[in-house]
């Protein structure tokens, strides 16, 4: 499979800064020049420029066990009348405090709607109370169809470069299916649903979350990464995959999928030996997630799923395995699904319909709180999690971070440790954890606290 | 830049001063034939040319090639000449556990006595407390076997001479290292740090000025925080002291080795309780839990199936005693660790120890029958297969244990990967480490069974390809394709 990621060392952009344009005329209604016409950038410019702000991000992180701000800037699109800022989860999905400069330089506040960690895209609110008080104005800019999108067409990247504000780049697609391995931020799993949208415009730090417009004006892309120490390769997430989310995160503030666990690899190669014909050559199931619905299905490493709720799947190249994790992602949580799987060669059956029961698709990583009496960061455990780590289904609480030279650490207390009895008393959830700690902080008595490391269990003791 | 230039050639001059005072020149050896000991002086070394001459003819220099399919390294070290049979001893670092056996050729001793030719040798094991490779000589070496009749332990500030063989380049000459007793540590091992003996080389022969008694062996340390290697083990021991230092093995962590020289080359004969993640106690614990001595172990985990489960080892018990007595005075949790280690060492498959253990806060003694400690990959035979270009051994304890895979889990584990063969190219390349359970839709539960399937592939020339289905080191299952076609 092809690496991307780790062949050209790819980087996530977010940075800061502004600037001012002035926006004259405008151009034919729905105008996509010819490839190879002179683009009208006076025309798409104006379409998105005005609605284009940068996002000055305070965010609250734990690092080892300490409440630390961190400040970061980015770009963002305003999409609707309503002040809905598209951008990235890597700019604004963890932020405490969110500052949008609008193009005419005014400043309003922003809170987040909503995030999705898994297409890296996050939904910001300007304050309409300010809005209001401060008599300021703004404009949108309608999101199109990433769909459409041709290879050496030419386009535009807004957004805030290295804290320069309002800066506009042209370029055009290098590759309008680029794929690269799934990977994370700061532990948040990314890029599993979608390939991305290559271009030669320069982007850079601070560009994240910012558009990228075709020449009618229409949001078709949101840049997000670069490759370091590279020049003029760029990715942004298509249009068409952040209309799906935008829509649920107005919805719920939230995007909900559902999880099978299997993981696929590309057939290209391997159709003679699976016996597979190269128009229909199913995907290959390399893996299975223990303890998943697909391992409880009798899902095995090998089969070739063929159909999924009998519409054919194909997945020669890596290209093709984000779609085919979409459609199944995209089924709803809790519903049967039905996977056609192929079996190959010395099997007796060659095919068979297997029918599972899908699980909300959860992230390893959950919400991080501070137990300040401890001097300790923790995270309710979740299965993916666990799974992840090879640990048995298990009910408990992850520490991760101990600040020095507190209590926590004093009794030895280290991250990735699992907090499963506290004073002997299960703790299986965070209200549970907190409760019992509210308590002892109250006694001030010195307590033991079992954990879970790696395969071992340890008893430690607190001393307040 | 002067300045540097400066302190560089003094450091050379120094240097070349202080060899070419301490360098002698080898005397030749008596008749290469096997003779018994001759006795060391008795009493203070007065005439300390004669007596590393002396030595110096137990002193042996062995040279390993260690070779597999991407190319062979040259590996040398001391070894000591132990008896008229021609057993020699050498540090475990020469040979780390990890290198497998299949990968180790050309063991060749070179004797004082016999000018430094070479005479092949062979292994027969490592130590029992596996710090130490014995190896024999396939012919009779000309040498005099190092004199183990008087031997005693050193105390602080005892002097302390030790006898070393420079290498090839330096033409095999004899040197010696002086230095004095600093301190003694006691840890998984005995050990003694003393002032440095930088020019020799690490299993020198140790004496006593004073007594011309056998103290011990040096060991490879350096500078004031030490990082030892032992065998296969590196420890960390912090010294306040800015001097350089050297380290020996006392004598009373070798002599016990020396009367079960092994006869099989790294065959596992040690005992296991089959626990984990030993921690000493801390003194939170004790206060705790209400003990009254001051060291003991936690179990961090039961190895399912093993001597530990079987007996009712749970984690989180607490060792206290093992045959009734305790196992460690100290008050440092990593050292009673090590000293829980220490006390379990020698023990062998089929001991009855009784483990003096605390639970939820009460007393029980808990018998264990240990099993036998699990094969290393090491000591697996590695094959290569030249026509997919890998090296494989059989699966063992460990290589399911830190996959988290059920231990029954068969397959053949890839030890190496030729460079450059199909297995190294392509979109799925295969790598070291990956446990493959599957070839071409056959099932692989064996070394045998994939050599066999190897075989019955290329019976009839090569096939155009091969499917690997694998279980890599996350424990996640893959498949790789490699392309055999021309």
């Amino acid at each position: 499979m092809v690496n991307v990621r780790r062949a050209l060392g790819l980087g996530i952009f977010a940075v800061s800064l502004t600037t001012t344009l002035a926006m004259t005329g405008c151009g034919p209604k729905n105008y996509v020049p010819a490839l190879g016409a002179e683009p009208n950038v006076r025309y798409a410019r104006d379409k998105v420029f005005p609605a284009v702000v940068s996002l000055d991000v305070a965010e609250e992180r734990f690092i080892n066990g300490q409440a630390r701000t961190i400040r970061g800037t980015g770009s963002g699109t305003i999409i609707d009348a309503e002040g809905h800022i598209l951008t990235n989860f890597h700019v604004a999905g963890r932020g405490k405090k969110i500052v949008v400069t609008l193009a005419n330089k005014e400043t309003i506040k922003g809170t987040l709607v909503g995030a999705d960690h898994w297409t890296d895209l996050a939904l910001v609110k300007l304050d309409p109370e300010e809005i209001k008080r401060k008599n300021v104005t703004f404009t949108y800019a309608a999101v199109g169809d990433s769909e459409k999108l041709e290879l050496g067409q030419p386009i535009l990247a807004i957004g805030t470069p290295r804290g320069l504000a309002r800066t506009m780049t042209s370029g055009i697609v290098s590759n309008t299916d680029r794929y690269m391995e799934v990977s994370s931020i700061d532990g948040y799993e990314t890029g599993w649903f979608n390939n991305w949208i290559q271009i030669d415009a320069a982007i850079n730090p601070g560009n994240s979350g910012g558009p990228l417009v075709n020449m009618a004006g229409e949001i078709v892309g949101i840049n997000t990464r670069g490759v370091t120490g590279s020049n003029s390769l760029g990715f942004s997430v298509p249009s068409n995959v952040a209309k799906l989310v935008i829509a649920d995160l107005l919805a719920k503030g939230k995007v909900t999928r559902s999880y099978i666990g299997v993981q696929f690899q590309p057939m290209q190669d391997l159709e003679d030996f699976y016996e597979v014909t190269a128009n229909q050559t199913g995907v290959l199931i390399a893996s299975v997630d223990p303890e998943s619905p697909a391992s409880r299905g009798g899902v095995q490493p090998e089969d070739v799923l063929v159909a999924v709720n009998g519409k054919p799947v194909n997945a020669r190249f890596p290209e093709e395995l984000a779609a085919i994790r979409h459609m199944i992602a995209g089924q709803a949580v809790d519903s049967e699904i039905k996977f056609t799987i192929q079996r190959p060669r010395k099997s007796r059956e060659i095919k068979l319909d297997i029918a599972l029961k899908t699980e909300l698709l959860e992230s390893a990583i959950a919400q991080e709180e501070n137990v300040a009496s401890w001097g300790a960061t923790i995270r309710n455990l979740t299965r993916a999690y666990l799974r992840e780590h090879r640990i048995p289904i298990m009910k408990g609480i992850l520490v991760t971070g101990v600040r020095t030279n507190v209590m926590a650490e004093i009794a030895g207390l280290r991250s990735d440790d699992i907090i499963v009895r506290v004073d002997g008393k299960p703790v299986e959830t965070l209200e549970q954890f907190r409760a019992v700690v509210a308590t002892l902080d109250k006694a001030k008595t010195t307590f033991a606290v079992d954990v879970r490391r790696d395969r071992n269990e340890k008893t430690l003791v607190f001393k307040p | 830049m002067k300045m540097m230039k400066q302190i560089l050639t003094a450091t050379l001059l120094a240097t070349a001063v202080t060899m070419s005072v301490r360098a002698q020149e080898t005397q030749p050896a008596p008749a290469p034939t096997a003779v018994a000991a001759v006795p060391v002086a008795v009493g203070p070394i007065t005439n300390q040319p004669e007596f590393a001459r002396n030595i110096s003819a137990s002193l042996v220099l062995v040279e390993v090639t260690l070779r597999n399919e991407n190319g062979s390294r040259e590996e040398a070290g001391q070894g000591i000449l132990l008896n008229d049979q021609g057993v020699i001893l050498v540090s475990g670092g020469l040979l780390p556990e990890i290198v497998p056996l299949d990968f180790i050729k050309d063991i060749k001793v070179r004797a004082p006595g016999g000018k430094f030719q070479s005479v092949p040798a062979k292994i027969l094991g490592r130590s029992h407390n596996r710090l130490f490779i014995f190896l024999k000589a396939d012919k009779p070496i000309a040498g005099t076997p190092l004199d183990l009749s008087r031997t005693a332990n050193p105390d602080l500030g005892t002097k302390l001479l030790a006898i070393g063989l420079m290498g090839k380049d330096a033409g095999y000459g004899t040197y010696v290292g002086e230095g004095s007793v600093k301190a003694r540590l006691n840890m998984q091992h005995e050990l003694v740090i003393s002032n440095s003996f930088s020019l020799t080389r690490s299993n020198s022969p140790v004496f006593d000025v004073n007594t011309g008694a056998l103290l011990g062996l040096t060991i490879p340390s350096q500078g004031e925080n030490m990082q030892l290697r032992l065998g296969n083990q590196t420890q960390n021991v912090e010294l306040s002291d800015g001097d350089q230092t050297g380290t020996l093995l006392p004598w009373s962590e070798i002599a016990g080795m020396l009367k079960e020289i092994p006869t099989k080359p790294f065959e596992s004969k040690r005992g296991w309780l089959g626990i984990d993640g030993i921690t000493g106690i801390e003194e939170d614990m004790r206060t705790l839990y209400k003990i009254t001595q001051p060291a003991g172990v936690t179990i961090g985990s039961v190895v399912p199936d093993m001597a530990g489960e079987k007996a009712g080892l749970h984690s989180k018990d607490i060792i206290l005693t093992i045959n009734g007595k305790p196992f460690s005075d100290s008050i440092v949790p990593a050292l009673m660790v090590q000293h829980y280690s220490r006390a379990t060492m020698q023990a062998k498959p089929g001991d009855k120890v009784v483990l003096g253990i605390l639970r939820d806060g009460a007393k029980q003694d808990v018998t264990v029958t240990l099993g036998a400690f699990p094969k290393i990959p090491s000591e697996m035979k590695h094959v290569y297969s030249p026509q997919v270009g890998l090296v494989t051994r059989d699966v063992v304890f460990a290589d399911t244990y830190t996959r988290k895979l059920p231990a029954e889990q068969k397959g053949v584990i890839i030890a190496l990967v030729k460079n450059g063969s199909a297995a190294s190219l392509g979109q799925t390349p295969l790598a070291v480490g990956m446990l493959v359970t599957k070839v071409n839709d056959q099932e692989v539960n064996s070394q045998k069974e994939f050599l066999d399937l190897v075989a019955k592939e290329f019976k009839d020339g090569s096939p155009r390809e091969m499917v690997f289905v694998v279980i890599q080191r996350d424990g996640a299952t893959a498949v790789c394709r490699i392309d055999l076609s021309k």
